[in-house]
Parts: C-alpha cells; structure tokens; sequence
C-alpha cells in the first residue's frame, strides 16, 4: 500500500524537476547543432561552427553579409594602392569592448601582431602582411610583402576578428575561454562538450539586441536534434537532417531553410599520367556521370549540380554551362582516346556515409564507359593523409578517382581555385591531389591576386572559369545545400553560405 | 583478507604500466595526422607543420614515449591537442554524467534483469518464463539508437514528460538515456541470471534442501538464489566496467556530455594526449572493478575467503 502512495510522489518530484527551464520574462534561445565548440579564440579556430559563435562575440574590421558579400564592420571605409601592396582602414570612433577597453588603432595592431607570431591556426592569414602601422588614433595601415588582392577577404575572414587587448594582455592564449569582443553578445559560460551561452550586450554599437540569451548545445544525433526542436527545447537546429526533412514540413510550428553552401564536391585524380592525363577520358567521365541521380539519391535532394570550378556563393562565380549525362558522348571520347576496352582504376573515398553513396554511384555509372574498379574507403583522417602523401613523380602511381570536397573559408575565387588547381599547390604544399598543372591557370590565378581591383580581379577569374571548365581536372559533382530548421516563433537567425550563421538579429515571439 | 587486498593493489601498478605502452603504441599506430585535422581542411601547409612542432609531433616516437612518460610518473595527462585544456581537467567535467548514467542504468538493469532471470528458472517452461525471456531477447536485438530515438519520440516529443537530450543536472533528463542504456544490460543481467540460477537448481544440496522439508521460498531464496549470485556478480561488474567507459551510441543520441562521447570526438581529430588518457582510464576501471568483485564474492559466500 505504501508503493501507491509512492508512485505518485515520485511523479509529482519528476514533473517539478521537468518544468520550464526559462524564467518568466526573459527571451532565450537554444542553438542544437551537430558540431562542438573547439575553441573561442578566433586566431587559433579552423572550424566553422567555432568561428560563427565567436563572430556573435568579437567582430573585425570588414565581414560578410547575408550573401557573403563583403561589408565594412568595425572599419568605416577603406583604401589600397593600384599594387594591391597597401591596404588603409578608417575605423568606426566610439566603440567599447566588453570590459570597457576603447576600440582603437593600437588594439587593431595588438591583434594582427599577435597573430603575426605564427603560433596560431589562423597565422597565415597574415603571411602576407609584412608590417601594421597605426597612422593615427583611428586609422591602420597593412603594407604587403607583394601583391594580395584578397586582402579583404582575408580581413572579413572569422579568423581576423577583434578581440579586447586587455583580455589578451590578461588571459595569454587562455583568451578561448574568455573571449572580450565588441560585438552584440558578451560571453558567459562554456562547459566543454556540454553547453556554451552567450548574453546580450546592453550597449551594443550598432543598436539594440533583442534577445537575452543564446544557448548553444552539441546534439550529435540527427533525429535527436530534430525531435529537440519539435519539443520546443530548441529553437534553432543546424544542420537539418536531409532525410527527415518530410517530418519537419509536416510540423505546422517549424520553418526549414535551405541554401547553397561555399563547398564544392568533385572527383580528383591524377591528370599527370596515362589514362586520366588525356583530357578526353576526363571529360568522358564528366558526361557519364549522372549528377541529378547523385544529388538526389545520395544527398537526399540537399544539394545543387557544381557549374563552375568554384560554387556560385563565391567572389567572381561565374557560370558555366553543365556537363549533360550522355553515356553516348562518354563512349565516343573513350574510344577517340583509345580506351574503347576501359580502364581498371581506384575509387576512394572517406567513411562519410553520403560521401561514400556518392562514390558508389560514380563507380555504378562509371562502369558504363568501361572504367571498373573496387571501393576503398577509410575514415577522414587517414584519407587526407593518402592522398596527402602522393609524390608528383611517382610513375608507378595506381590510377585513382578520389572524393573531395573544398569549402574556401575566405569566401573569395583565390582561395577556392589556387589550392586545387594551381602548380604551386601539389602535395605537400597544398590540395592540388591530381597534379593538375597549366601555365594559362597559374597566369589566370597571378593576375587574380596583382590587383585588389573588383572590375581586375573579376575578369581574371571569370577568365579562369572559362577556361578550365573544358579542360576538366576534376569530375564535376555538386554543391551540398545547407538546411537549417527553426521555431515559428524565432526571427533574425540565418545560415550563411559558409556553413556559418549570424545571429545578430535574433528575435524571439512570445 | 587484508594482506590479499593489498597485494592486489600492487599488482594493479605494472599491470597499469604495461597499459601505457599499449595506449601509446595504439594511438600512435592510427593513420591519420592530428595536425592536419586540428588545422581545418583548408588549411596551409605552414600551419600544419607550425601545429606539428606545436604538439611535438615532429619529434622522434621514442621521445614523445618518453615525454608522455615523464609526465605520466608527474601525474600529468598533457593537454587535449585540440581545445588545449588539461586532459584531466576535461575528463573530469564528463566523468560525472557518465557515472551517474552508468550507476542508474546499472541499478535498474540488475534489478529488472535478475528479477526476470528469477523468475524465468522459477516457472522455467512456463508462460513467465517465455514471457520474460521474450523480453529479454528484444532487449538484446534491439539497437540501442534505434531504441533511444523510440523513447524520445514517444516520452519527449508526444507526450512530454521528459526532455529530449542534454544533460544540466536534472533527474529527469536521466530517464531515458538510462533506461536505453540499461536495456542491453537488463537483457543479458536476465538471460545470465537464468542459466545460474538453472544451474543452481540441479545441484544435490537443493534437493537435500527440499528433502529436509524447507519451505520452497526458503529453498529458492536461502540456498539457490545466495548461489547463484556469485557469476550474476561477475558479471555486473564487468557490464559496470564497461558502462562507465560512457556508452557511445546512448550518449551521442541523447546529446549527453560524457566520456563516451569525448572519446568519439578525440578518435574523429586523433588528439593523442586524450584518446591515451582515456584507454588509460578504461583500464583502470576494469581492474578496480575487479578488484571489487573479488571482494565482494567473499562477502556473498564466506567459503571464498583469501588468505
């Protein structure tokens, strides 16, 4: 008899520990995301979801807007020279950091020297930087060591963001756990692996903030994240698992966003020997893939067929006309090259379940024009390290049709074509994996950076793109959309192009 | 008893020495460059080399043993290659949730299990024992995500009751995750309990028993069930040992901050000095609790008595 009085009571102690959470009256939001957060120093993060949470709390003199366009953001305006050696920013007067410190010239400098040290993951940013000189109380000056016509990009960049020199002064590189910027959020609390929250910054520069806190949580588990969000316990969830998205349609109090990503998905292999030197079996393989097919069945819809070398939320994207699927083509290009019979090849691919499906199908499709060959897939970390540790001269190389994927972080056409096509890139200095090498591209690319010219630069990678496209160094594949899903309730939260998102301008319904 | 203990203890110290060989050894053998995944996929190879000099990486493998060593002896556990906080410091923060997971799920799983177990030899061939051995084995087939995503559809996202994942110290966000993880548990509790207590019942002393006369509760309570105890035992503590590694499919569905999660993480990134802690501690775990349960049968059955 005593266990019926029990049950009840224990009831009753589980239903008051499961009450809301919120207090009254404040507006706070929960961010369920796939990704942890690494580090909060924004010199030394190299993922995306770090950077994008540091950006709610530090900013930089230039940053991007919704469509990755870049906008000024603690600079006012800006100038450089015809040699794109010298770069000036007239900053914004009147602005605090968290802890009261002025935002000024000398506190630029004390950033951009300390990243120059190289001890941080985002030093090289700076490599091109040969001095920062404070002109005046609010002007700063960078003198190049040679031309970097992307210097604004490098500026906007998530890793060159401000943080208070006092904070750096007092924390050391213990500053990832503290991080002082002047932006609308002021850090709070970060239990590693666990949660991390941010608060509203009363006198944000740029106006009012309009939500209290933001709680950013890691929920690993796609259907958990999603179910998170249906409950109500989340009001953001990033990414939105593609192969749930009927369910989340059919929720009459959520919203889905989808939009292209800055990561473009290709087939690499080698172009140095025989067979896939020959640029007919290389566009062969462009014809005889069926990229619909691959986007619908291995990414579930969420992506769109690649048009250019570099995806269209890229600086100077300029598109290109789509490889159609025809087999026909395909077998007549194999033929012309004198591969009638095929040729037996490597697939590879990392253990990244759509990545892996995608490989599947080319392999399926493949086999249509003749070339066959087996599947190896290893985990992300021991692929790059394979693929990495290819020599240029190495004749003996097995004819290999690798899986790759690039996001340029920059947002800009140089850092989205010079570490995969360019010369200077093969392994080990960069991620030109299939030794593509022409002197029009390296030409292309050079005069890209001589300039910080819009009207030069534009013409130089439109250039590009038109040039290479036929060439085909790589099987053009797709670009993964990003899907994020979100409360009815919740406003002023999007993704950007850059897998990242902003969060300035939340604001939440009651 | 004493003295036995004791001994044991010391013998954990070369077992434990020989564990950090292994761990090194193991870790260090793994494909893959923490410096290039630490550095983001488009990184320069300037910063990978920079980071490699950073981590020591660039030094020979018998140095970096020896380094490690060093401060192993020192009881350092280095810095996570990844967030550069102190391993321990990190560890400790998910050492936590994983236990009282494990502890609750531990503590429900054995209760149900060797119910179900006991009752399933009690009425064995009967309508209970299918019942419960019927249970058991869906407990065993079913993945535990699958189970999991189940719950929190059914508990948190219809009706409510409890959150969906995270964990911030409340009791009810221990319901499900506890109840997933001890699913497996009870299952295998219930079908080991089963064939112990089967077991049991064949002896000569439980038919002298009831030949005495005892009443059938105090056959099955006093003399067949104090006996069959003694592997169920075993094995608790065993599932135990491995509960507390944090259980790698329930944490990440349930979001839960614990160590089964953190080693997922460090595996994906190869951070050395976190993954070597962690084999470190799993092994520990397992001799500690072998050293429990070598205690605690002397106490279930005063025959076993060490001198």
């Amino acid at each position: 008899m005593r266990l019926r009085k029990l049950i009840p009571a224990c009831m009753a102690l589980v239903l008051s520990m499961t009450a809301p959470v919120y207090a009254a009256g404040t507006k706070d939001i929960t961010y369920a995301a796939e990704s942890t957060v690494k580090s909060l120093d924004p010199h030394d993060t190299s993922d995306t979801y770090s950077g994008a949470i540091e950006k709610a709390v530090c900013q930089g003199l230039m940053g991007f807007d919704k469509d990755m366009k870049i906008i000024p953001m603690l600079a006012e305006s800006y100038t450089f020279n015809d040699t794109a050696t010298q770069f000036t920013f007239k900053l914004r007067k009147g602005i605090s950091f968290h802890d009261g410190t002025p935002f000024n010239a000398e506190a630029v400098k004390t950033n951009i020297e300390r990243m120059m040290t190289g001890k941080y993951k985002r030093s090289s940013l700076m490599k091109p930087v040969k001095e920062v000189v404070v002109v005046d109380e609010s002007t700063i000056q960078f003198n190049l060591k040679e031309p970097f016509g992307a210097f604004l990009n490098t500026i906007a960049h998530p890793g060159t963001l401000m943080i208070s020199p006092k904070a750096i002064a007092t924390y050391g590189d213990e500053v990832s756990k503290h991080p002082v910027g002047t932006g609308p959020y002021i850090f709070e609390e970060w239990v590693p692996g666990n949660f991390l929250k941010i608060k509203k910054n009363p006198n944000y520069w740029r106006g009012t903030v309009k939500v209290d806190t933001i709680t950013f949580k890691p929920v690993p588990e796609n259907g958990a994240r999603l179910a998170m969000l249906r409950a109500g316990q989340a009001h953001y969830i990033f990414p939105m698992p593609a192969e749930l998205l009927k369910v989340a349609e059919a929720d009459s109090k959520i919203d889905v966003i989808t939009m292209p990503s800055i990561i473009a998905r290709y087939l690499v292999f080698n172009t140095r020997y025989a067979p896939l030197a020959d640029a007919r079996v290389r566009q062969a393989i462009n014809y005889a893939t069926d990229k619909q097919a691959i986007i619908n069945i291995a990414m579930g819809g969420a992506a769109t067929e690649l048009d250019s070398v570099i995806p269209p939320n890229l600086q100077y994207y300029k598109k290109q006309k789509p490889w159609p699927f025809d087999v026909a083509k395909a077998k007549a290009l194999m033929k012309e090259a004198g591969y009638e019979k095929g040729f037996e090849v490597v697939f590879m691919s990392p253990t990244v379940s759509n990545r892996l499906r995608a490989m599947e199908m080319v392999q399926q499709q493949l086999q249509q024009i003749g070339i066959t060959g087996k599947i190896e897939s290893m985990d992300v970390a021991s692929y790059y390290k394979k693929l990495e540790s290819q020599k240029v001269d190495d004749k003996e190389i097995i004819p290999f049709i690798g899986s790759m994927g690039w996001s340029a972080s920059t947002g800009d056409a140089d850092w989205g074509t010079r570490p995969l096509i360019a010369t200077e890139a093969f392994p080990p200095a960069n991620a030109n994996y299939g030794f593509f090498s022409d002197a029009k591209v390296d030409g292309f690319i050079a005069a890209g950076l001589a300039s910080a010219n819009p009207e030069v630069r534009k013409k130089a990678y439109g250039d590009l793109q038109d040039y290479i496209w036929d060439k085909a160094p790589w099987g053009y594949l797709y670009t993964d959309s990003l899907i994020a899903a979100k409360s009815k309730k919740l406003k002023g939260i999007y993704p950007m192009a850059d897998g990242a998102f902003s969060v300035e301008e939340a604001e939440l319904a009651d | 008893m004493l003295s036995y203990f004791l001994r044991r203890c010391l013998n954990i110290i070369p077992v434990l020495f020989v564990v950090s060989i292994l761990a090194f050894a193991f870790v260090h053998l793994l494909p893959g460059d923490p410096a290039r995944m630490m550095a983001g996929s488009d990184a320069d190879p300037a910063t990978i080399a920079m980071l490699r000099h950073e981590l020591g990486l660039d030094q020979s493998l018998p140095v970096q043993y020896l380094t490690y060593m060093g401060k192993l002896v020192k009881g350092d556990l280095g810095k996570s290659l990844r967030t550069k906080t102190p391993v321990f410091q990190e560890i400790k923060q998910r050492y936590l949730p994983t236990m009282y997971l494990a502890v609750c799920g531990m503590v429900w799983s054995v209760v149900i299990g060797v119910l179900f177990g006991a009752i399933a030899a009690i009425y064995s061939g009967r309508w209970q024992d299918y019942t419960a051995m019927l249970l058991a084995v869906s407990g065993i087939s079913m993945p535990q995500f699958w189970l999991g995503l189940l719950a929190i559809q059914l508990f948190a996202v219809y009706l409510g009751w409890v959150p969906v994942a995270g964990f911030s110290g409340k009791f009810s966000e221990l319901i499900l995750p506890s109840f997933t993880l001890g699913a497996t548990v009870a299952a295998i509790m219930a079908r080991f309990t089963l064939s112990a207590f089967l077991d049991v019942l064949d002896e000569e002393y439980i038919s002298t028993a009831r030949a005495k006369g005892l009443s059938e509760s105090t056959v099955l309570w006093k003399h067949a069930f104090r006996n069959a105890l003694i592997p169920v035992v075993t094995m608790i503590g065993l599932q135990f040992g491995f509960l507390l590694g944090g259980s790698v499919v329930v944490e990440t569905v349930f979001a839960w901050p614990g160590l089964g999660r953190y080693m997922i993480e460090a595996v994906a990134v190869r951070d050395y000095p976190v993954l070597q802690a962690l084999l470190f501690l799993y092994s520990f775990h397992f001799v500690f609790i072998n050293l429990l349960v070598d205690m605690v049968y002397a106490v279930i059955n005063p025959e076993i008595r060490y001198t």
